[in-house]
């Protein structure tokens, strides 16, 4: 019996797309569309050099080694991937965090909680207070220097670094001491379930936010994650009858 | 001119192509080769993360649309791109101008 014809590979401008790909973390539609334009142009400009009078194939592989390194183009979406998902991250904690705090410091002020609840539970408050409002509050600044200052800022993923990682910072310790303040204040989380006919729904609502946040956030600190290269050469001078 | 000083220029160069119309990537490229005379050829992986910047920067905006009945990603410039297309030109200006005064005329060396 005789063996198979080897499978033919990719093609040069399906493998560089490939590589490309598997380099780039971040907002799928972004990246989608990122990498359609990437096979556009390659298709593009094999069609310029097949027009020229090369083989398709000769066309294709010229166009790949005209791209440039895919890891320094790569370096430079990817950089791009980390404001938006920033911006992107930014925008949700600063909603979920800022009406999360306000939600529960209603719900806990109008419960009728009876007598004081320990000192402990008291200062484990104000720092979950003082957690998810400091968060916030960095959210919101970020957002704003993306949206004003958004040109001014050549390595964005240093911000989108900050977002991430001060976002799940802040959800970890608010869940944490969350948690030890109910615990420690078993008689008063009774009466508010008692009394608040809402508090399953918004427990149930607060897990949801806090679960889509902290995955935002960690996808933040994915895309942040830049490869450290050089920018991509801009061009040269065209090759000769070009 | 070599590519590290097209580097510098790689963000006027893309903005003053698309001043007329929009764009896609590849017209891009194609119109700063024919705009520089065959002079000067962009690399295509350096001109798709430049149009990405630009749009952060809010200078161009991109959208999808049908291109001689392909889906293309074409961008236009905006009123703040044009205004740092204005910018760019005048500290070109600036700068040729002040290069020139020192290295002066062959002329002048002589």
């Amino acid at each position: 019996m005789s063996a198979a014809p080897p499978l033919a590979g990719p093609s040069p401008a399906e493998a560089l797309a490939a590589d490309l790909r598997h380099r780039l973390r971040g907002p799928l539609r972004v990246r989608r569309d990122m990498l359609q334009e990437v096979r556009d142009g390659l298709q593009d400009a094999t069609a310029a050099l097949v027009a020229e009078g090369l083989t398709p194939a000769e066309a294709e592989a010229r166009a790949v080694a005209e791209f440039g390194a895919p890891e320094e183009v790569a370096g430079e979406l990817q950089r791009e991937l980390a404001a938006r998902q920033a911006r992107w991250t930014a925008a949700v904690g600063t909603l979920v965090l800022t009406s999360l705090w306000l939600a529960w410091d209603v719900a806990w002020r109008t419960a009728p909680v009876p007598g004081r609840a320990p000192e402990v539970v008291g200062l484990l408050s104000r720092l979950t207070d003082a957690f998810g409002l400091s968060a916030a509050a960095l959210c919101l600044a970020a957002l704003l220097v993306l949206q004003v200052r958004g040109s001014r800022l050549r390595q964005p993923e240093r911000l989108a670094r900050a977002v991430g990682g001060t976002t799940l910072a802040a959800l970890v310790a608010t869940v944490t001491t969350s948690v030890v303040m109910s615990a420690l204040n078993p008689e008063a989380r009774a009466l508010l379930v008692r009394s608040q006919p809402g508090f399953a729904i918004a427990t149930a609502l607060t897990v949801v936010l806090v679960t889509a946040l902290s995955t935002s956030a960690r996808r933040c600190l994915q895309a942040a994650a830049v490869e450290r290269s050089r920018r991509p050469a801009a061009g040269g001078p065209a090759h000769p009858g070009r | 001119m070599d590519a590290e000083a097209l580097r510098g220029h790689l963000e006027s160069l893309v903005l003053a192509v698309l001043e007329d119309a929009p764009q896609h990537g590849y017209a891009v490229i194609d119109a700063v080769r024919l705009r520089s005379g065959g002079a000067l050829a962009l690399n295509t992986g350096s001109v798709y993360p430049a149009l990405r910047r630009l749009e952060r920067d809010g200078f161009v905006q991109g959208s999808w649309g049908l291109v001689d009945g392909r889906r293309r990603r074409t961008y236009r410039l905006t009123r703040a791109g044009r205004g740092e297309l204005a910018a760019s030109r005048q500290r070109w200006r600036e700068f040729t101008s002040v290069v020139g005064g020192v290295l002066g005329t062959e002329e002048a060396a002589s």
